[in-house]
């Protein structure tokens, strides 16, 4: 069978390079739960291999794959973690929340950043409530990435909250935010 | 330390009818907001004379000079700075336009980050990298601030699409995708015979796709070379949100078509013309195909796309060139050509139409009348040379939707990605443009979306 000649191949250290990349690219398509473990094992270590780890496992519908993304979250470094991060948020995984906002005050700017847009990704309440609390402490080293977080949920609740909308909208008016933010604030608070 | 409060404002009903109130009563000056230069903001050091619209490019190599030669055209431009991770290129557009401004002040960049975060004077963006970058940096550039003109294809999955019309929304940005014939007066008139019903009933529609490349992509790598240093070409940086492979100087000088990781086929080499010209003629700019019917060839030429309406548009893999030429629908010589059929009549139009083909000479009579009209009611310019660019230009400074803007472009795009879809199952879809999701095809949903790489990603 096609997904555990795919998994061999990945698993296997020995493998072409190439192929275990290929075939972290064709489970991304027909990767049933099986290949979820396999796939995860490799985020930790090779930039390039866990990226295509992620890109096998992040259009996988079984909810298992949140799981393993969050565990993998501990101990994950610099553009891994950043990958893993961007995955959950595409995957809108609330319970990953906690986990994302630990990194919203690292000193790498880069790992702030997209921390701050996969919270505004999820676009929960739980979310947002993570994001406004470093937006009031200031304890983030990328601002924008911190504005876009909060605009996303902000977006996100014109459809399932228009008064929270509208509120963050008020406030981004208001407040010392690039005129850019404050621009798109002004149209989201039009819409709403 | 700023305040975002929202607990207190969802207790506050009061509070928020007054901010309503507000509003009301002081009307579109506040709630419609108008260009004002970034200069006059205050972010950043003002370069551009006379308030003209600053702008930078992304990416700008052959066909890019092509537009930015007719950026710099227009009166209300100057072009300050341009990125581009092969210094080369960069080095060639810095040339370019100091030599026509008389000066050596175009700022050279390399890592778009920076251009991006730095440049807070540039208003505009002509970003016309590979396909793969497009939608990923259009979306860093409105997430700083800017307008932007992106090339075609302007995404290389749903999902990046979606991520685009997000991203305008959220900033209010002006977008608008080099579907240029949008902005032609020939096209234009076939389009307006359809609105007017010059041409009855529409039976058919016909698209035409590239004549090189299949629709089923590679997924091999080229052989590895050695790595060129990173101030002549950053690899990484030209890979961007695509998968790492190991370097080799063919992808770098346009021997990317046609690999999976940075092309959407012959399909989107032409159909993200194509499929805008025709949904925008039939009134479909706004959706998404939803039937795609198999064809058990290499490219989808003759695919049958439906639409909820029920019109029909089908993929025309006519080759334009002179060895094994087999037209029928599209003059020789004619790329990207479209062809409407009527109860009452047929018009056909491609590149290099000084007017269009139609069934009946007299439909040109009222030629010159119907595209005035056209500019008359929509105030969109299409006479002269890439009129596409004014009409960005013109939204820009009063916020209106460009004739290719974000939503038409994710829209007819989705169409060309879910034939490709088709293609590559090789099998027939059904697509719901209102979920934008497969119909019980979950393999077919898994290539709505693909995992992007860091820090690149979007």
């Amino acid at each position: 069978m096609l997904e555990d000649k795919l998994i061999e191949t990945i698993q296997d250290e020995k493998a072409e390079f190439f192929d275990r990349m290929d075939a972290c690219r064709q489970l991304g398509t027909i990767g049933s739960k099986k290949s979820i473990k396999p796939l995860a094992s490799l985020l930790h270590g090779d930039e390039r291999l866990a990226h295509m780890a992620r890109y096998g496992l992040e259009t996988n519908p079984d909810p298992s794959v949140d799981k393993v993304l969050r565990i993998a979250m501990e101990g994950a470094e610099g553009r891994n973690l950043m990958g893993i991060m961007l995955s959950l948020g595409q995957r809108r995984d609330n319970k990953s929340v906690d986990l994302i906002a630990q990194h919203l005050g690292s000193q790498d700017k880069e790992i702030s950043g997209f921390a701050a847009k996969a919270l505004g990704q999820i676009g929960t309440k739980d979310a947002f409530n993570a994001l406004r609390s470093v937006f009031r402490d200031g304890g983030i080293e990328d601002r924008a990435g911190l504005y876009e977080g909060i605009l996303r949920c902000a977006n996100r609740f014109e459809k399932t909250d228009k008064e929270a909308a509208l509120q963050i909208y008020e406030n981004l008016q208001k407040g010392n935010a690039p005129d850019y933010v404050k621009f798109g604030a002004k149209a989201g608070a039009k819409r709403v | 330390m700023e305040k975002l409060d929202q607990k207190s404002a969802l207790n506050s009903r009061t509070s928020r009818r007054s901010f309503l109130q507000t509003t009301a009563v002081v009307g579109a000056a506040v709630t419609a907001p108008m260009f004002i230069p970034a200069k006059t903001l205050g972010r950043g050091n003002a370069t551009g004379p006379n308030d003209k619209i600053i702008l930078g490019g992304i990416g700008i190599g052959g066909r890019g000079s092509y537009d930015l030669k007719n950026f710099i055209l227009e009166e209300d431009v100057h072009f300050v700075a341009t990125c581009d991770p092969q210094r080369a290129r960069a080095q060639k557009v810095k040339e370019f336009v100091d030599e026509r401004y008389g000066n050596n002040d175009v700022k050279v960049y390399h890592n778009m980050f920076e251009f991006l975060e730095q440049r807070t004077d540039v208003d505009v963006v002509l970003s016309t990298t590979g396909d793969r970058w497009h939608a990923t940096a259009a979306v860093h550039a409105m997430r700083a601030g800017k307008d932007i003109y992106s090339e075609k294809p302007s995404s290389m999955t749903v999902a990046e699409g979606q991520a685009v019309v997000e991203t305008a929304k959220q900033y209010g940005r002006i977008y608008q995708t080099g579907a240029q014939r949008l902005s032609e007066a020939p096209f234009t008139f076939c389009n307006e015979m359809l609105r007017l019903g010059r041409l009855g009933e529409i039976k058919e529609v016909r698209a035409h796709i590239a004549p090189w490349n299949p629709a089923k992509m590679r997924h091999d790598w080229l052989p590895e070379e050695k790595m060129p240093a990173i101030e002549e070409c950053d690899w990484d940086h030209w890979l961007g949100p695509c998968p790492w492979r190991p370097y080799n100087s063919s992808y770098v000088k346009g021997g990317w078509r046609g690999f999976y990781d940075y092309h959407t086929s012959c399909i989107g080499e032409w159909g993200a013309h194509t499929f805008p010209q025709c949904q925008v003629a039939l009134g479909l700019g706004e959706t998404s195909g939803c039937e795609y019917t198999y064809v058990d060839n290499d490219s989808g030429d003759q695919m049958p796309i439906k639409f909820e309406n029920g019109m029909t548009m089908i993929l025309e893999r006519e080759n334009i060139y002179p060895e094994d030429a087999k037209l029928k629908y599209f003059r020789k010589g004619g790329s990207c050509a479209v062809h409407f059929l009527g109860t009452d009549g047929w018009v056909a139009c491609g590149d290099g139409y000084e007017r269009p083909d139609v069934s009946d000479p007299k439909m040109l009579d009222d030629y010159d009348k119907i595209v005035d009209a056209y500019i008359e009611r929509t105030g969109r310019p299409v006479r002269g040379s890439m009129r596409h660019i004014r009409n960005l230009l013109d939204c820009v400074k009063n916020r209106k939707k460009t004739v290719a803007n974000e939503v038409v472009m994710h829209r007819t795009m989705t169409t060309v990605h879910a034939a490709n879809i088709c293609m590559w199952l090789g099998r027939d879809l059904k697509f719901d443009p209102k979920t934008e999701r497969f119909v019980n095809d979950d393999e077919a949903n898994r290539y709505l979306a693909r995992a992007q790489r860091t820090p690149w990603a979007m």
